[in-house]
Formats: C-alpha cells, structure tokens, sequence
C-alpha cells in the first residue's frame, strides 16, 4: 500500500508540491521555535557559575565625570569597600565590571597559543570569589602576590582553558595575544593564575561562552579603567532599611559620587523576563503559523478529498471498508510529512555539522529535531482527522455517482 | 448465488420522498448472466447498486451465496465485495493518476497479499484482456475501448465470482462495444462468472442467458 501511495503522491506532484512546500516551511519555522524553547531550557538547567541570592549591586559613579568610569579614583573605591564592610550585616564586598545581569559586556579576542578565541570577560578585584562564590576548579584566584610580576594576572573559566589549551591545567600559561600585525601595539601580558566553573554572567539564558577575569584592584595603584560596580554579600533577610543606611553611609564617605542599589535577584528577574520576550514572542508567532498552518492543510485535504469522491467510491466498491479509506488519508499525509522532514531534517542537521551555531549541545539538538518531527507529524494528522472521517464516511453509491 | 426478496429502495429529502425501487423478487443463480434493461432512471442501477452492496435496501433483503447480508457490518460488506465482486461501469472509473497495472491491482490493495503476487494477478489480467503491451500507460494514454478493458482487468484481477456491469458499452462505439462484451461472455462461458449487467442495448442484452425489465422501479418481466 505504502508503495502504491507513494506512486500517487508522484504522480499528483503539482498538487503534492504544495502541501509538501507548506510542510517544508512548517517543519523550519517550528524546528526554530522548539530549538530555541529547547536551548533555553537546557540553559536554564546548567550551572550559573555564581550564587546571586543575598547579592546587591552598588553602582559606583563620580559625580565630576561624563561617562560611567571617569573621575573614579582608587583610594575613593577602596575606601568605599570599607565603609560597607563595616556592616555587620555585610558578608563580603568587592568591584567588578561589568557585573552579572547587568545589560553591559566587554568581549576580547585574539590568537592565544595558536588558537584563535573570543572571550567575554570582565575586571574583578582580588575579593569576588567570597561575594559571588565563584568555584575555583584549578589554581587561585588573583591576589596582592601578583602585583610585582609585570603581568596581568587573569581567571579563566573551563570551557576557555579547554578551547584554548585542550585541558583545564592551565595555571601559569601565558595568555598574551599573539601580535597579529607588526605596526600594531604590542599585547598586554596576561598570565593565567586559576581556572574557575563555567561563568554566565548574563544568567539562566546565557549559552555556555568562554569566559575571563582580569585583575584591577583598586588598592594596587593606578590603572586605565577602574572597577564601578561594588557586588555586596549580604546576610539573608536583609531588606530595604539595610539598603538605606548603607546609601547614607556610602554618600556620607564620598560626598562627590552617586550610587544604584538592586539586589541582583531583581536584575535577574528583570533580565530574564527580557531575554524571554524573543522566546516567548517567538512561541507565539510559532504557534500562529503552526494554527494557520492546521487550517490551511485541513482546507486543501477537505478540496482533496472532494476532488477524489469518485475514486474514494471507486476503492469503496473494489472493497476498501471506511477504516481503509480513513487510513488512506493520514497515510498520504503522512507520506507528505516523512518527505517535508527528510528534505528540512537535512537542511537542519547542516547547522551542527558545519558548525554553523555554537553553543548548541548535541543532545538539545537531536531533542529539538524529535520534537519537531513529532510536533508536524502531530499537527499534520490531526489536521487531516476531519476530511479523513469525511472521506470515510462517503456513501460508496453515492460517491460513484458525484460529479 | 444472488438472492433479492421484497426489496424496495426509497431516497428520502426534507420534502421528497422517492421510490426508486419496489417490490423486487429476483434470484440469480451462479453461472447465470442476467441482462437489465428499462428505461432512463427507472432504477436498474440503483439495482445493481443493491446486488453489489454499494447501498442498503429501505425494506426486504438481500443475500448473497446464501448469506443475508444486511447485519454484517461494513468491514465485513467491503470485504465480501472485495472478494466476491467486480464492478465495471459505464464511465470506466480508472484513477487517471495511475498507471494501467497500478489501476488493476487496486481491488488486490485490500486482500493480504505480497505485493510481487499482486504484480503478477494484475499483469495476467491484463493479459487476459489483450493489454499486456499497456501496462506501464496511463488511463488518458487508451482509447475509450481500451480503458474499458482496463476496467475488466480490475474487476477480474480478484477472481470474483460475480461480476456487475453498469452499461459497460454505453460509452464506447458498436465495434469496441463487441469486443468489450465478448471479454464480458468468455468470463461467463470459460470460468463460471455470474453476471449481472443493466444496458439499453438491446443486441447487447441478447448475449444474456435472460433479460429482467424494470419500470418505474418495479419489475415488469422476467
């Protein structure tokens, strides 16, 4: 039977080629909707790489200076530190710039050992660790012992030390970019001190990306550009009042800078609740086309079934039962969709073997394709239910007789 | 073989009710070949219809091989038609999109069958109606005589017992319209089918063992 509708598809391929290029499109726009539902549940699975709850953010501004960073000086950051931790409900507190779920990144790139890597990467003071409680998987992180040694010391995360080097024992590896050009400056000198767990500073949402920080202490002398967020560890249950007296204590210290307090669980929200918007618009958008999509293929299969009365009375009478016709009409459909999700599964499978997408794990990709699949051959089934019981249950007298 | 006693056939509307069939006593025995004849909408094919088990009778019942058949259930109609009987009309009926062979190995579609012994069934009863050279042709491809052969082909390829044919040479000119009625007498004559076939022809209806007439939708002679 298989064979024998396969020889009708072929031989009503202009009628065919329009369901099938419908089921084609179908088959792309949901493949994009559930690989991007599925890539962001695989991401919100993953570890962040840091702890956020009992985290405040303290944006650090001088008054005196035009962009975010200008007109910050060393000795006022270090002795900001201090006054909040004075506290007795403060924890810990240190600088880094920028700081998780902050809409701010800074990306760096080169050549490194004969590879060739992107990085997003962020200043840190020697004190991050404590308040964020970053996971050291190899080395240490950064410290006063390293300010005699001419280099800047830098904290890698595990997917860059892998990428890079191929392993994650990488402490002590020099970590300059290579000199691409001859005219162009020479690179900073960078020397790797530790390896920290994978790091997503833009939360839940944030495909795993290769990750560094950079030493800048404040309390270490000058330096180009200084750290403008203080995250501050906080004991649990601290509230509103805390945050008060802690801006009257901060505006107290430094009379000439201005402060942002958030608690970076309110940053996360408000990240993530923007990073679902394409998500979620995307769904919406998705399930329009796929609703469409439904009615669309129910219409044409209605018309195709109206089409084929005749023969539907025909096979009726050479003795298909009602059952045998039903089935005839999803398989034929069926047939449409295994044709539409080979030729798009093979466009698709394209993305990871060119490596056309990073960051999408084999697994999510090969869930991705699953549900799709099962999604359109569901969707096209269910759509073709309803002239299937039609076609079933046409009078085989009187369907011989349709003109 | 084929038994109809106190059939009546009506087609109801909203506002119409239409007796198209009453009081239809018939018997046909196996082997026999019964010629229907009347005039146009007087009910022959709603007869055939009946006898083939395309339709239900409002009253009276039908019983074939000595079955009645009105409690079986529609898997159990289909496969009895499938197995007992083949259908030729008037119009041929071929699905234009298939080819020829694929046209005649569609009553096999429904048996349990592999699909190299259903190859071989249909190409034999192509052969048999001299069309072996056509298999691979499409329906438009034929002419009107040669589709009709076709739908022999069809109807024969599951050996059936009963064979119904609805004007089968209304359609075709008196030279196509014999050879086509010779293939219907030698299936008669050579292997034992028993046929039931309407037609206006009277020089057709001669070829049959006997001629039932219908009027108004009750039967006049026998």
């Amino acid at each position: 039977m298989i064979f024998h509708l396969l020889r009708l598809v072929w031989h009503r391929k202009r009628q065919s080629a329009l369901l099938l290029a419908e089921l084609f499109a179908s088959f792309l726009v949901l493949f994009a909707v559930v690989l991007g539902g599925v890539v962001a549940g695989d991401n919100w699975r993953r570890p962040l790489g840091f702890e956020w709850e009992d985290v405040w953010f303290v944006g650090v501004r001088a008054s005196s200076g035009d962009r975010p960073d200008e007109g910050l000086a060393g000795r006022d950051l270090v002795a900001l530190r201090e006054a909040v931790r004075e506290f007795p409900e403060v924890r810990s507190a240190a600088y880094v710039d920028p700081a998780p779920y902050q809409h701010s990144q800074w990306m760096d790139g080169g050549r490194i050992a004969g590879r060739r890597v992107m990085w997003r990467m962020a200043r840190a003071d020697d004190g991050l660790p404590a308040v964020l409680g970053l996971k050291l998987v190899a080395g240490r992180w950064f410290s006063r012992e390293d300010d005699p040694a001419g280099t800047t010391p830098m904290v890698v995360s595990e997917s860059f030390a892998r990428h890079v080097f191929g392993t994650t024992d990488v402490v002590g590896r020099d970590a300059t970019s290579e000199q691409e050009r001859e005219d162009a400056a020479p690179p900073a000198k960078r020397r790797i001190v530790g390896v920290i767990a994978d790091f997503r500073q833009d939360g839940e949402l944030m495909g795993p990306e290769h990750y560094a920080f950079q030493r800048a202490e404040p309390a270490s002398g000058e330096m180009r550009r200084l750290p403008r967020v203080l995250l501050v560890r906080v004991a649990p249950g601290s509230g509103v009042a805390l945050e008060e007296r802690l801006l009257r204590r901060l505006e107290r210290e430094r009379p000439g800078y201005t402060f942002q307090i958030e608690p970076l669980a309110q940053m996360r929200s408000s990240r993530n609740a923007t990073g679902l918007i394409p998500l979620a618009t995307g769904g919406v958008v998705g399930l329009f086309l796929m609703v469409m999509v439904a009615l669309g293929l129910s219409g044409v299969l209605w018309q195709n079934v109206t089409q084929r009365t005749r023969e539907i009375g025909l096979r009726r009478a050479h003795g298909a039962a009602a059952a045998d016709v039903f089935r005839q009409v999803l398989a034929e459909v069926a047939l449409l969709v295994t044709l539409a999700v080979a030729a798009g599964a093979l466009l698709v499978v394209q993305i990871p073997l060119q490596d056309l997408v990073t960051g999408i794990r084999p697994g999510a990709f090969a869930a991705s394709l699953a549900l799709t699949v099962f999604g359109l051959y569901g969707l096209a089934l269910a759509s073709a239910a309803y002239p299937a019981r039609l076609a079933a249950s046409l009078e085989p007298a009187e369907a011989l007789r349709y003109e | 073989m084929i038994r109809l006693a106190g059939v009546e056939k009506v087609y109801r509307t909203d506002r119409i009710e239409t007796v198209a069939l009453s009081q239809i006593d018939l018997e046909v025995a196996a082997g026999d070949f019964v010629a229907v004849m009347g005039p146009s909408g007087c009910g022959k094919s709603t007869l055939l219809n009946l006898i083939g088990l395309l339709d239900a009778p409002t009253k009276g019942t039908v019983e074939l091989a000595g079955k009645p058949v009105a409690s079986y259930r529609d898997r159990d109609v289909s496969r009895l038609r499938n197995e007992t009987i083949g259908f030729v009309f008037q119009t041929f009926h071929l699905i234009p999109d298939l080819r020829v062979l694929d046209n005649v190995e569609l009553p096999l579609l429904y048996r349990k069958m592999s699909g190299a012994e259903r190859r071989a069934r249909a190409t034999r009863a192509l052969e048999r109606v001299g069309l072996a050279s056509r298999l691979q042709h499409f329906p438009s491809q034929l002419s009107g005589g040669q589709q009709q052969r076709v739908a022999i082909a069809r109807a024969i390829a599951g050996e059936p017992r009963i064979l119904l044919a609805d004007e089968p040479t209304g359609n075709l000119d008196s030279q196509m319209g014999d050879e086509v009625m010779g293939l219907i007498e030698d299936l008669n004559q050579k292997d034992g089918v028993t046929v039931v076939m309407v037609t206006h022809d009277p020089r057709q209806a001669e070829k049959a063992h006997r001629t039932i007439r219908i009027f108004d939708g009750r039967q006049v002679a026998c």
